[in-house]
């Protein structure tokens, strides 16, 4: 046959398809009722055309040119239609057909979309989701922030939700042996409480089922930014919202130019590798032009901004890594310093509690405890050993302490000192006291932690007589805790070098509290939410490593070059200015690079598209969003969302998202990829996760790809996101064709079961432990993309990514940046950080809060909203039928304040005041306030004593301030606060009254 | 005799987490289950809580987090005293409230350990069902079980003597005060709860300077008698965990590696944090 014949038959024979694909799937069927409208497909010199009528469900067709369809597809030759028309699409060559215009489309972009959902939709209709139980139920699978999950499904609705228990068909689990002992995981993928919650969020009823528009802001008209928070909504049509959105957008493009819209991501939406931030929004975004709005590294913090001079990791952000640790922690370590590390509390992140059996395995070797910590945590109750409390933010004067000590006694590694390592001397002047006439003695940072000084020495001298892993932080290796404070680079520095002085990577030497480094497949690729998902963006994601290449897409490139730091969002609505610096992992001196906004030929904010509804619960400082939400210069706020919680209600227009439980997506538990590669090494089984849709959406609501399309069509990009009408499970099957899991199960195996355990090696014990490499003074042999080539002084996988290739006690970095950043000194020397307390402190602000990470909910997820967590008497407490934020106290500090537990108390400084109910706790330090950020809602409420906000966002009272000048990091858990009783407040107003 | 369920629940394991609380409240919610329980409304029903007991104070500070639900008593007080029938107690020891006579008043009165709950929203009483209708369909164990992180809950369904084999094993007792109810809810490490402790921390001078002192043996005397001998560690801290409830007056004897010896009287009902130097 020709090819020319050829084609004309697949012309010929396809509204008989069509008719036959309607006449056997009712969603065919369905989508063809939905569209009267005339396609042509036709050849580019016009020797070929066919259109197909389509009208009330009818499909008629032609040969030959019509003059006015509704819409066309053009081929340049007749191959290229050929290949177009293949039963199964082929993305690469699509993709590079329309970006050298082989393939063009005109007309209606609705028409073209609604053609694409055609094909999709015959495509589509018989896939069968889930398994079908014995009982009846459909049994589907979803992934949280905190797990995956069974989802059982009876009649339409969520029955129950249950962490997977591994069938037997399932891949085994590794023995690891150590110390004489084999251990096993149990055959779970554990869940965190949050995760636990996920179904009562769905039926919450707080979800925002309709497209609303708030009551008094009229585009046309007064757009009463004042009354942001206040006024009421009304219901709106999803035309009239995407009308609504699209015709601002232009209006913004128009009237004001390029930088006018800014986009925000939220602090963790729902998970998955389609209709999260990183992918669904970013292709939003890019695809309009947006002023970004930029995170720094929060939960990073010191590492980024201090301990990666010192010893490179930068594309991990300055976190230690951890391969192979499980093993040799098991095998050789005889204690564990957790510093600031609860990860029975934060589960690491995302990673339910696969790391609990791990240190129970500790315990039952015999490996010790300490915990340093103003908190006495959870980790620390269950698997007990010495608490040592310390005042928050001045960790650093402690660790340097434990050095002097060393030093001292010359009880640290000489040998690796010497060999790996440089400004040794240089620090040491420092310690010993020999550069300011002060030696760090136990003594001296008595008065600065609360650390009695036999307390520091008798940890000097534990610490240096046994093979020592230092959990810094709550994923051991790094992350959270005290480098979220002013003293976080200072902790974060000191705790490499304590490392270092110990000689780092030598057996049973290294970070890490087991909750990372399980033995695991480190090869297999499965992509992590920061793999960029279907957004297309090579610069703001990491697509470009695997996925841009592996799943051909569309590239999407954002052409405003204008940022504002996230957490300096409200200054630069309210005063028109903000400066930061940017989150760049590539090396340690891209966090020197400076952002500006406005910049220069970019209009000043007007429009915000804010993704999720979290940020007076996470920013800190947040009290400044809401003047910022108020500000006049902002005519225009979207907010898509799936629950009306925390700053939803300052919206004008709400675009209502569905939860993961009602559209399809694909992922991988706990791999987040990016900055944290390998994250998934936290469990015991790699678990690959079908997020099915397994109820309808709840209301009108939509996938957030879904929402991102309705609006892009308006702007006649609607074919183009969608590539041609992918609905969300096309693309969950574009990306499981993307990467390893397609050449171990097949599609429709995957989509029935739900998930896939990938196969640990037999080779696990193998694997190469982190550092031991640099310890040993070879090669680098890590799995992990780290530094990149041209960050290596002595050649590739030479050394560490510093200036020498050693470790680096005085960085070259730090001290190239000269006197710019005079409180991030190349010298680590320690300076108390503001906002904290000291013995002598007599503020009208005597305490210090620290919010952590919750252990209940994640961010805002299963907070607030009538959550089954809500009722957990240490997340919130029901006093006057309203459920309280919880603020932990000692309490000496609970006694001398007449509270009780309990009872209602004014958490409050001179940024704001929150009612929160505290809860009185021997486990907490004197002197320290024990909360979580990332409350949900937020319920300001006007009292006789001001203005006080009952949801419990107490990050309205944390300071908005830098690290230091250049050290641009969050600095929440240096916080000064007073707690007074509410009912003596109350009592004192009704006296002045 | 025919084979019962039966719970156990570690302390040393309860860190809290409250996935038992929550696991059963997603299976309850919204869903009625016939013959077995009604739907919970709202955010659900305490069906199981969480109870917390504290031992002894500063850094040595114990926590013990306890796990309470209904007991599933083999001579229930509740079904004793319940004049409505709503209450049952099946073959296999499951004991069960009737959702079609929840409503009737006083029925969360019946159970002394207060786990007969009523639900606000709805009216109807509940009791932790040990998911029967689950282990009727042939589940192994209640949600509660499974989303336990830690296995401190574990269950399973023994006859009597297979029950006192593993009380016997593993030191397994009934919430105190319980004992002729004879509950189907097992404690171990009961201990943390029904003993008291003593923790403290040895000092000693060292350069002139305090100084934690590690190694020493601290033995536990009671009316003259040893009970129980620890040493201390690195920090110099000791702790005795088991001292029986009725012990007041001890006396804890220090001696050191090179001889020294003091003597450290205590009264247990005048609890402190205990910090001796040497």
């Amino acid at each position: 046959m020709t090819q020319t014949l050829k084609l004309r038959t697949i012309l010929s024979a396809l509204p008989g398809a069509v008719r036959l694909a309607a006449r056997l799937l009712d969603p065919v069927k369905a989508h063809l009722e939905t569209g009267n409208h005339t396609v042509q497909l036709r050849l580019r010199d016009g020797s070929l055309s066919r259109h197909i009528t389509f009208k009330k469900g009818k499909i008629t067709a032609g040969w030959g040119r019509h003059e006015a369809p509704d819409a066309e597809i053009v081929f340049m030759d007749t191959s290229t239609a050929l290949k177009m028309l293949q039963p199964k699409t082929d993305y690469a060559f699509l993709i590079d057909a329309l970006k050298n215009f082989k393939i063009t489309q005109t007309g209606d972009d609705a028409v073209l979309l609604w053609f694409g959902q055609l094909v999709d939709t015959i495509n589509t209709a018989s896939m069968k989701r889930g398994t079908k139980m014995p009982d009846g139920t459909m049994r589907y699978t979803n992934l949280t922030n905190g797990g995956p999950l069974f989802v059982y499904v009876k009649d339409g609705k969520i029955l129950r939700t249950t962490p997977i228990d591994l069938a037997e068909d399932d891949a085994e689990s590794w023995t690891l042996e150590a110390r004489g002992r084999s251990f096993t995981p149990r055959r779970q993928a554990t869940l965190s409480p949050h995760a636990l919650g996920m179904k009562s969020q769905v039926y919450s009823d707080k979800r925002i089922l309709h497209p609303m528009k708030r009551v008094d802001w009229d585009p046309n008209g007064e757009r009463n930014p004042q009354n942001r928070g206040k006024s009421g909504y009304e219901r709106i049509s999803w035309d009239e919202a995407f009308d609504l959105v699209a015709s601002e957008i232009r209006r913004m493009k128009t009237e004001y130019g390029p930088g006018a819209i800014a986009a925000a991501p939220p602090a963790h939406h729902q998970w998955g590798n389609l209709n999260y931030w990183l992918s669904a929004l970013l292709r939003f975004s890019n695809l309009i032009g947006a002023t970004r709005v930029e995170f720094s590294p929060i939960s990073w913090e010191g590492w980024y901004w201090g301990a990666t001079h010192h010893f490179g990791n930068s594309i991990r952000l300055g976190l230690p890594g951890f391969y192979g640790t499980v093993q040799d922690c098991l095998d050789h370590a005889e204690q564990i310093v957790f510093w600031g590390s609860d990860p029975e509390t934060t589960n690491g992140i995302y990673a339910g509690f696969e790391g609990t059996e791990r240190r129970l395995w500790a315990k039952e070797l015999g490996i010790e405890f300490i915990h340093i910590d103003p908190h006495k945590t959870a980790t620390a109750q269950l698997l007990g050993g010495t608490w040592v409390p310390v005042r928050p933010g001045t960790d650093a004067a402690l660790a340097i302490a434990i050095m002097h000590e060393w030093m001292e006694s010359g009880s640290y590694d000489k040998d690796y000192v010497a060999t790996r390592t440089t400004g040794f001397d240089e620090w040491e002047a420092y310690v010993l006291g020999h550069e300011d006439g002060v030696p760090k003695t136990p003594e001296w940072q008595e008065e600065e932690t609360g650390v009695p000084a036999h307390v520091a020495r008798a940890l000097a001298r534990q610490w240096a007589g046994k093979k020592t892993y230092l959990a810094a932080g709550g994923l051991g290796a790094g992350f959270g805790g005290p480098c979220r404070g002013g003293g976080g680079a200072q902790w974060a520095r000191a705790m490499v070098m304590l490392m270092a002085m110990q000689g780092w990577g030598k057996p049973g030497i290294n970070f890490g509290n087991l909750q990372m480094g399980a033995p695991q497949d480190y090869n297999f690729y499965f992509p992590g939410y920061a793999d960029g998902g279907i957004s297309g963006d090579v610069v703001n994601s990491a697509s470009v490593m695997h996925n841009y290449v592996r799943m051909p897409h569309i590239v999407t490139i954002n052409p405003v070059k204008q940022a504002i730091p996230r957490q300096r969002l409200a200054d630069a609505i309210v005063t028109g200015k903000a400066e930061g610096y940017y989150w760049d992992g590539f090396s340690a001196e891209g966090q020197f690079v400076k952002m500006e906004y406005p910049r220069p030929g970019f209009s000043p904010v007007h429009m915000y598209y804010r993704y999720g509804a979290s940020s007076l619960g996470t920013v800190p400082g947040s009290n400044r969003m809401v003047e910022a939400y108020r500000h006049e210069s902002l005519e225009t706020v979207v907010t898509q969302a799936i629950w009306m919680e925390n700053e939803a209600q300052f919206a004008d227009i709400i675009l209502p998202a569905c939860t993961s439980f009602e559209r399809d997506d694909i992922s991988e538990s706990a791999n987040c990829a990016g900055y944290i590669h390998h994250n998934q090494s936290q469990l015991n089984h790699r678990v690959i996760v079908m997020q099915h849709k397994a109820i309808e959406p709840l209301g009108e609501s939509k996938s957030d790809y879904q929402i991102f399309a309705g609006i892009l069509t308006r702007l006649g990009m609607g074919a183009m996101f969608t590539e041609g009408g992918c609905s969300d499970l096309t693309w969950c099957k574009r990306i499981f064709e993307s990467t390893d899991l397609a050449d171990k199960i097949s599609w429709k195996a995957f989509l029935k079961k739900g998930y896939y355990i990938v196969p640990t090696p037999a080779d696990h014990a193998q694997q190469e432990v982190d550092m031991r490499w640099f310890a040993e003074g070879r090669t680098k042999n890590l799995p992990e993309p780290n530094p990149l080539p041209a960050v290596y002084s002595q050649g590739f996988g030479q050394g560490l990514g510093t200036q020498s290739g050693k470790f680096e006690f005085v960085p070259g970095s730090l001290k190239r940046l000269g006197d710019l950043d005079p409180a991030r000194p190349a010298v680590n020397r320690y300076m108390r950080p503001p906002n904290t307390t000291t013995k002598a402190g007599d503020s009208p602000w005597p305490l210090q809060l620290i919010t952590a990470h919750p252990r209940y909910s994640f961010h805002t997820q299963s907070d607030g909203k009538n959550s089954a967590v809500n009722e957990i008497a240490d997340h919130r407490v029901l006093v006057d039928g309203h459920r309280y934020w919880i603020v932990r106290m000692n309490p000496e500090d609970a006694a001398a304040r007449g509270v009780a537990d309990g009872e209602l108390v004014k958490v409050h400084n001179d940024r704001g005041a929150v009612l929160c109910a505290a809860r009185v706790t021997p486990l907490m330090a004197r002197g320290v306030i024990g909360s979580w950020e990332s409350c949900a809602e937020y319920d300001p409420v006007d009292t006789p004593d001001g203005p006080v906000d009952r949801g419990g966002c107490l990050n309205l009272l944390t300071p908005a301030r830098t690290m230091s000048r250049m050290a641009d990091g969050i600095t929440p858990n240096n916080c000064l606060i007073q707690i007074t009783r509410w009912a003596d407040v109350n009592a004192t107003e009704e006296a002045a009254a | 005799m025919s084979a019962k369920w039966t719970l156990t629940v570690d302390l040393d394991l309860c860190v809290n987490c409250h996935n038992c609380v929550l696991a059963t409240k997603d299976e309850h919610i919204g869903n009625d289950f016939p013959g077995y329980s009604a739907a919970q409304s709202g955010a659900g029903v305490d069906t199981i809580r969480i109870d917390k007991h504290q031992r002894g104070s500063g850094t040595q500070v114990e926590l013990t987090y306890v796990p309470r639900m209904c007991g599933h008593c083999d001579d229930a007080p509740c079904l004793k005293a319940d004049t409505t029938g709503a209450l049952r107690k099946r073959e296999d020891g499951i004991v069960l409230l009737d959702p079609e006579q929840a409503h009737a008043p006083g029925l969360e009165a019946l159970c002394p350990l207060g786990m007969i709950r009523r639900d606000a929203g709805t009216g109807a009483a509940h009791l932790w069902s040990f998911d029967a209708h689950l282990l009727d369909t042939g589940w192994e164990m209640p949600r509660a079980v499974q989303a336990c992180p830690t296995s401190a809950l574990q269950c399973a369904k023994l006859d009597n003597d297979a029950l006192a084999q593993r009380v016997a094993r593993d030191g397994l007792e009934v919430f105190p005060g319980m004992e002729a109810a004879k509950p189907r809810v097992y404690y171990k490490n009961m201990q943390r709860l029904t003993h008291a402790l003593v923790a403290g921390t040895v000092l000693q001078e060292t350069d002139g300077r305090p100084d934690c002192a590690a190694g020493i043996t601290v033995a536990l005397h009671e009316d003259g008698k040893e009970r129980a001998r620890t040493v201390t560690n690195g920090f110099g801290e000791f702790a005795f965990a088991e001292i029986p409830p009725q012990v007041n007056r001890i006396e804890l004897r220090l001696s050191t590696p090179d001889g020294a010896e003091k003597t450290v009287p205590l009264e247990l009902s005048h609890p402190h944090p205990v910090e001796i130097r040497l």
